[in-house]
């Protein structure tokens, strides 16, 4: 039978990261500690970027065009299409109005 | 590059797993982390990066070569050349400006005319804390706490190693070099810990002391005069919370960002303002500076070996060249003077007393602890009002205003979201050192995706209730 474990042992460098990969037959995906902070840490940040597109994009709208930064663009443009069919941007976005509100000294 | 940004989130994602794939070839995760602060570093200034650079080299050279003189005279002389040296770009860059005015205004006064001109240039981001990194290198291999280091890639980390560079912890060489020596141990990760550091530290900085700085503290502070005393008390207060949550937020992300990657850093906050006593409040507050500024500054001096008045002497100049530390401006040096006189001040109480005696015992009840919490609390609020003033003529009319406004009747302009600012900011600092056992212990037990949805959350809170633009760090400056 083949398991996760198998590749990892071939991969010495990646060791570290995905010690206490599955037993064989457990049947989920268990990381080590290093492989836990990593996919904490991805997971987070991936997730906040589902939830707060607009961030990325305004980020990404402070550079000069090229054609890295046009791919990001694209990419940011589909996250945010996704996000909004989720309903997540538009209840981050009206809800960072606000957020600005707190600060924004009256006209 | 600053923390709270999406440029350090993707050069983070970038550095963490590196860090870990190369976690069993050292010299070369070593050799990553190098070229990863000079990186972070490069956001602020490029040709600074020589200057970092130069740092670690002489630092590794004098340490080598301290290593090796056995003549304790010689090694004296070596070290206090190594120490000039290292302060020889603090003061041309944070100082020399400082003092042509001073010789301007003094010379004007006894009529002559004097240029010593200026540098003209700004002040290099982290010089200070890089400063201090490598005096306590040299002087530490001098003392034998810690062996000179062979390998120049170790001290290159040890200095520029990003999460302490900019503004601290100020990480002792025996303390970091001795992590080098060998891969870390991802068992060593104290996940839950490092998570509630960085995120309590961004809704300290983000959420309490941005609102705080923008809404209440900066405009009464820029104009003091167009306020009652009440407001000007609680503008005090409130910058005592706002340097305490931004600075204290900066190094509690350095200190987790640090583990995450992991390697340890000492702790730099310890709910600073629950001291009883000033004594107290430096060993809990910048808690790696104050035992910085005893360990070379006030035993150097000598400490309280020397008798009475000459220990209170070593306190006050400790403290005013700490202030002096943390700005070219009349201003620290009160801020360290205030400080200086104030320890130097509990300490004759402490002599004065008996131990025993009713002065003593009324001091350890319920009734004297209050008093002392109060007295030491609004002492350092006093001190910040200095520390946060543009100059020390700024912060005495701030002073005399609050006396001169008393019962005018000005309307209160703190609004209930400062004051409630205010209120999650200082409970913050109560948190003690147990709750991030705690929030390790609880950390574990949950799944990979339940620490996520609780990271995402915690971020995406702070993120909605964010100003527009976040300021850097106050302790950038210094």
């Amino acid at each position: 039978m083949t398991t996760l474990a198998q590749p990892a042992d071939r991969l010495a460098p990646v060791r570290p990261i995905a010690r206490g990969l599955p037993v064989p037959g457990a049947g989920i995906l268990r990381l080590g500690p290093a492989g836990r902070t990593i996919a904490v840490v991805y997971g987070t940040c991936l997730l906040l970027a589902l939830a707060y597109p607009q961030a990325l994009v305004a980020w990404l709208d402070d550079f000069e065009p090229n054609p890295a930064v046009d791919a990001a663009q694209a990419c940011a443009s589909r996250l945010v299409a996704l996000s909004e069919s989720l309903g997540l941007a538009p209840i981050s976005g009206a809800l960072r109005e606000r957020g600005k509100d707190l600060t924004r000294k009256p006209d | 590059m600053l923390f709270p940004t999406i440029e350090f989130a993707l050069f983070f994602m970038l550095v963490l797993p590196c860090t870990w794939l190369l976690n069993r070839r050292n010299t070369l995760k070593k050799a990553m982390l190098v070229i990863a602060s000079y990186v972070f570093y490069s956001f602020w200034s490029v040709p600074f990066l020589l200057l970092l650079f130069l740092s670690s080299l002489f630092n590794y050279g004098v340490g080598l070569l301290v290593g090796r003189i056995a003549d304790p005279g010689r090694r004296q002389w070596v070290v206090g050349l190594a120490v000039a040296g290292n302060l020889a770009p603090l003061c041309f860059f944070k100082y020399y400006d400082f003092a042509a005015a001073q010789l301007r205004a003094l010379a004007a006064l006894a009529g002559l005319h004097l240029d010593p001109g200026s540098t003209g240039l700004a002040v290099p981001v982290a010089i200070s804390f890089l400063t201090f990194h490598g005096i306590s290198y040299v002087v530490d291999v001098h003392r034998g706490k810690v062996r000179a280091s062979r390998s120049l890639l170790d001290l290159l980390l040890y200095i520029s190693f990003f999460p302490h560079l900019v503004a601290g912890p100020i990480v002792r060489a025996a303390e970091f070099l001795d992590q080098l020596a060998r891969p870390s141990d991802p068992k060593a990760i104290d996940l839950g810990g490092s998570a509630l550091l960085i995120l309590g530290g961004l809704f300290k900085k983000v959420v309490v002391a941005s609102h705080l700085s923008i809404l209440f503290v900066d405009p009464v502070f820029t104009n003091p005069q167009a306020y009652g005393t009440v407001d000007l008390i609680l503008a005090a207060y409130a910058y005592a919370i706002v340097i305490y949550c931004d600075f204290s937020a900066y190094t509690d992300i350095a200190i987790g960002v640090a583990n995450l990657l992991g390697y340890r850093f000492p702790r730099n906050f310890d709910q600073p303002y629950i001291a009883l006593s000033l004594q107290e409040f430096w060993h809990r507050w910048h808690i790696t500076l104050s035992t910085w500024l005893r360990d070379y500054l006030y035993i150097p001096l000598g400490g309280s070996r020397l008798g009475r008045w000459l220990t209170y002497r070593n306190l006050i100049l400790t403290m005013v060249l700490g202030g002096l530390w943390h700005g070219a401006g009349l201003q620290f040096i009160v801020w360290g003077a205030l400080h200086g006189v104030g320890l130097a001040a509990e300490r004759l109480l402490r002599e004065a007393t008996d131990e025993a005696g009713r002065v003593r015992q009324f001091l350890r009840g319920e009734l004297g602890q209050t008093i002392r919490w109060l007295l030491v609390f609004h002492f350092i609020c006093v001190a910040w009002i200095f520390f946060r003033s543009a100059d020390a003529g700024s912060a005495c009319d701030y002073l005399a205003t609050i006396l001169r406004r008393v019962g005018d009747g000005a309307p209160l302009t703190a609004s209930p979201l400062v004051l409630v600012l205010m209120m999650a900011g200082f409970l913050t600092q109560l948190l003690p050192p147990s709750a991030y056992d705690a929030a390790d212990r609880s950390f574990r037990k949950v799944s990979v995706a339940a620490k996520v949805a609780l990271g995402t959350a915690t971020i995406w809170a702070v993120i909605m209730l964010a100003p527009s633009g976040v300021a850097p760090f106050i302790y950038f400056q210094f």
